[in-house]
């Protein structure tokens, strides 16, 4: 066991300056592993935490008219392109002060006319007063907003508000009755939570799919080519092991080892500087959420795991692969088209899988994220074979001499030569997939029109609880904004037409809005019914001319002849309960948040397969030196042998980016049914071709580099010198001897 | 010696403060087959790379077939090389990604001979280092010794080499071997009047060539002649 023990470390953290660029590229590949594995934890954890503090404030339905202790309406408005909730709270007679009945994050109800905001709110500017309430102090956190116990992340936008004094949520219609909030062991994030406020962080199947697309699995490519990374000094002391006579098995056993101390060092250098960092983290960069602090914190024993299964990861790639470097027989069998399967299955689970569960009437969205993983996975993998499928039909074909031996060369090894384009295919296909993702529902868009941006103003708005004299109130109310119109919102009885009617009695009512708005509707001061038709079309409408009936009308149209926010109707209505505006104008009001956490794990995942490309191109450039000098004594000369070794690495790259395109594109498809992506051919185009593009010019760069290429004049009898074999050393292990 | 393919003058290479090769005269005549003889260590292969105009020398000057290699641009001297000389190594370094018939024929291939005529002058080149019918074999289904004709078969492949460059091209060779690599290359100055330099350190291979010149020892460190 020493002895091994020796061996192993001797190899592992040789001072040979062969053993240096293995040693780098093992460490680093596994820091960048280890700290993307650490952070995938860290973010499943924080999704499930923000998922346990939004069941936490989730109360438990009374089950019978006795246990009936707290009402809730939920409201909402549009803010900054994000959807805020807000909670109208009202105890049932006799739990006024009932404990059992106080959201989490507030140390009591807020009093009547109250309002309690969350941080995240507070971080946009809105206050109780901006919502034309009182401020409470019933909050724990800052400033008396909501506490931490009460929120998920900072960045949740939620106000718990308590109608006007004298008012009261009424009952029936869409009013929600609980008996008490969870006890901490009752909190259940998997119950349907209809008090749920917008997602700052994705939950479940969403997040594990963001983590493992953008972390996991580019992180896992690159650790599985740095791992590969070429030591003539690990080379030749597993080959002497052997020649005297070693038990193979113990060789890949050292083999394996090797590769595990040194992923070790760069496995707990990220554990030590994740767990430094993390506490101070709440920012998730790019995305613009904010944690409450401590969230990205992983807890010692499961940091402990991830970092112990990179180790294993790594050592279990080191050690794999041929042990002896034979020159006279091919040392792996050629990628079949078994390399293709997980891609082919990919496809088929989203071309066929996806209709199926459909039609059977099960939620798509998991099976659609499990499709899209597969052929994240299956990419990479199947660049080999996809690779050697169109080199061997180039070798064939074309006239060009230096694509002619490239192909050979990439059908031969397929896999080393696949190498880099196998992490390109894999950058490709991510960006089409955010692409899809980012233009489409969940990617959501900024408001492009809206009262507040609009030359006017249109709002509907209701309320509970409605009583005589609500509208006059609200007039007045309005008043004060000036330049304003409130008409009764009456609901239609009628089935076959559900749009409400709007009374208009007089030029008064529409005049500023249609002067405004470019609408003659009044001739001589008479309404002008047929000009009040494109404006009936644009409120959705019936304007009806002659006065109606009605007691107590619940629901308003607000008509400003200025651009008014949401806000500011709010704050005018905000005295009746539930009051609920919502801008007639507005044209969309989707979420960014997916859109953004999208960004950012396409940004990191980027950044982890550039750097293993980078790191790939060096090796290549390192290899190149020995391999130029072969070709050169071949009857090459430096140019030939250039543009031999680009089209040997481009190749590749242009065999699988139909693969990227064409992934991209049924995912985009396919996605568009459970509404995770827009179908977008056009952009899917686009960025396949500008990372074709970038691909190109980055090897382009990588193989001009004078100073790497300059040795190989001078090595080329050097080179030779190290060899004892008759063919070359492109080969699926580079530069075996 | 008229017209000599080869003419080295007070050729000496220094690689920082190592001195690699000390300095040198050699000429070689057309059809001549010189063999390079020394040491270990003593600069053989470095003047053959200086030959082969893949080595500038520190001094001295190289001339081959009249050209002054120090003059050519680095486009014109491949080019030059590619039309003119071969070279074989003590390892065949065949490119394992071509069989054997497309091994030989890649100089022509990249000198701009159409594919077809290229396969067509390597399978006669093949004939002629004794090797007809080994077109399609892959290199790693040769001997060493079947390897070793392969190579020389693709650094003569073109009708206009005047001069082969071989560092140690029987080294790795059994006995049997040795004698038909070194017929062949023989043969081959005799029949196409090619100028041979044969880096060696066998004394039977060298006593069958015309001219032996022999690099004297040195320490390679600063300072020393």
């Amino acid at each position: 066991m020493r002895v091994f023990a020796r061996l192993v470390t001797r190899l592992a953290l040789s001072r040979d300056p062969a053993q240096r660029w293995r040693q780098l590229s093992v460490a680093a590949s596994s820091l960048v592993a280890a700290w993307c594995v650490l952070a995938a934890v860290a973010l499943t954890g924080a999704s499930h935490d923000v998922a346990g503090a939004s069941a936490s404030r989730f109360p438990i339905a009374a089950s019978a008219p006795d246990e009936d202790a707290l009402h809730v309406s939920t409201r909402g408005f549009t803010i900054d392109g994000r959807q805020a909730s807000i909670l109208w709270l009202e105890p049932a007679p006799g739990h006024e002060h009932d404990p059992a009945i106080v959201p989490p994050g507030l140390r009591a109800l807020p009093a009547p006319g109250e309002a309690v905001v969350s941080p995240g709110l507070v971080r946009l500017g809105v206050t109780a007063r901006s919502l034309g309430a009182a401020p409470s102090t019933a909050g724990l956190g800052e400033g008396g907003a909501i506490g931490p116990a009460g929120i998920g992340t900072q960045d949740e936008l939620f106000a718990y508000v308590r109608p006007a004094p004298g008012r009261t949520l009424g009952s029936g219609g869409a009013l929600l009755t609980f008996a008490r909030f969870p006890a901490a062991g009752e909190v259940d994030p998997s119950r349907p939570n209809p008090l749920a406020v917008e997602d700052a962080v994705p939950r479940g199947p969403l997040m594990a799919a963001l983590v493992l697309g953008f972390l996991v699995v580019p992180a896992g490519a690159a650790l599985v080519l740095g791992v590969r990374a070429q030591s003539p000094v690990r080379r030749a002391r597993s080959e002497l092991l052997l020649r005297i006579g070693v038990d193979p098995r113990f060789v890949r056993l050292l083999l394996g080892a090797e590769g595990a101390v040194l992923a070790a060092v760069g496995a707990v250098a990220a554990l030590v500087a994740f767990q430094l960092v993390a506490p101070h983290v709440a920012v998730v960069p790019l995305t613009g959420t904010v944690l409450v602090p401590g969230t990205l914190q992983v807890p010692p024993v499961q940091a402990a795991l991830a970092v112990l299964g990179v180790v294993a990861a790594a050592g279990t790639v080191s050690a794999g692969g041929a042990l002896v470097a034979s020159t006279r027989t091919r040392s792996t069998r050629p990628p079949g088209v078994g390399g293709l399967a997980p891609l082919l299955g990919g496809l088929v689970v989203l071309l066929v899988g996806v209709p199926v569960v459909h039609a059977l009437g099960v939620e798509p969205a998991p099976v659609v994220l499990g499709g899209a993983l597969l052929l994240l996975v299956g990419m990479p993998v199947a660049a080999p074979a996809l690779s050697r499928l169109v080199a061997t039909r180039v070798t064939g074909t074309t006239d060009d001499s230096h694509l002619w031996l490239a192909a050979a060369r990439v059908a031969h090894a397929p896999r080393r030569a696949s190498r880099v384009a196998a992490l390109l295919v894999a950058v490709t296909y991510l960006s089409a997939v955010s692409v899809a993702v980012h233009v489409g529902p969940l990617g959501g868009t900024q408001e492009v029109r809206s009262s507040a941006t609009s030359a006017v103003g249109v709002f509907s708005a209701d309320w509970r609880d409605a009583r005589p004299g609500d509208v006059d109130d609200l007039r007045a109310a309005f008043a004060e904004v000036g330049g304003t119109t409130v008409l009764p919102l009456l609901t239609s009885e009628d089935p076959d037409d559900p749009a409400p009617r709007v009374a208009v009695t007089s030029c008064d009512d529409v005049a500023a809005f249609a002067r405004a708005a470019g609408s003659p509707t009044c001739a001589d001061g008479r309404l002008d019914t047929e000009g009040l038709a494109p404006l009936a079309d644009l409120l959705g409408v019936h304007l009806v001319v002659e006065p109606v009936a009605a007691d107590a009308p619940d629901a308003v149209l607000f008509l400003s002849d200025h651009p008014v926010d949401t806000l500011t109707v709010h704050r005018a209505g905000a005295f009746l309960p539930a009051f609920n505006p919502h801008d007639v104008l507005s044209l969309s009001g989707g979420s960014t948040v997916l859109s953004g956490w999208v960004a950012a794990g396409w940004a990191v995942a980027v950044v982890v397969l550039g750097l293993a490309v980078l790191r790939e191109l060096v090796e290549h450039a390192i290899g190149a030196v020995r391999e130029d000098a072969v070709l050169l004594r071949a009857g090459l000369d430096d140019d030939d042998a250039l543009k031999v070794t680009r089209w040997t690495l481009l190749l590749p790259v242009l065999a699988t980016a139909p693969a990227a395109y064409v992934g991209g594109l049924v995912v985009s498809l396919v996605g568009t049914g459970p509404g995770l992506t827009a179908y977008a051919p056009g952009w899917i185009s686009l960025v396949t071709v500008v990372t074709l593009a970038l691909s190109g010019a980055a090897v382009v760069l990588a193989t001009s580099r004078p100073a790497l290429r300059r040795p190989a004049r001078r090595s080329a009898s050097r080179a030779r010198d190290a060899d004892d074999a008759h063919v070359t050393p492109f080969a699926e292990e580079p530069a075996r001897v | 010696m008229t017209d000599p393919v080869v003419t080295v003058t007070g050729v000496e290479v220094r690689i920082g403060r190592t001195l690699a090769l000390p300095p040198v005269d050699l000429d070689v005549g057309r059809g001549e087959v010189v063999a390079l003889m020394g040491p270990s260590g003593s600069g053989k292969t470095t003047l053959l790379d200086c030959l082969l105009g893949l080595q500038t020398p520190t001094s001295g000057r190289i001339r081959v077939l009249g050209e002054d290699l120090r003059t050519m641009s680095r486009r014109s001297l491949s080019a030059f090389r590619r039309r003119n000389v071969g070279i074989v190594s003590q390892n065949p370094e065949l490119l394992a990604e071509l069989d054997v018939v497309e091994n030989v024929a890649v100089p022509l291939v990249f000198g701009g001979t159409p594919r077809v005529e290229a396969l067509a002058a390597a399978t006669a080149a093949l004939a002629q280092v004794g090797l007809a019918g080994t077109d399609r074999l892959r290199p790693e289904n040769l001997s060493g010794g079947e390897a070793q004709r392969v190579a020389l078969a693709r650094a003569v492949v073109s009708p206009d080499i005047r001069l082969l460059v071989a560092d140690e091209p029987t080294a790795a060779l059994d006995e049997e071997n040795v004698r038909l690599m070194t017929d062949l290359i023989l043969a081959l100055a005799r029949d196409r009047d090619v100028a041979v330099v044969v880096a060696t350190h066998d004394t039977d291979v060298a006593a069958r060539c015309d001219r032996v010149h022999r690099l004297r020892e040195h320490r390679a460190h600063a300072g020393a002649r």
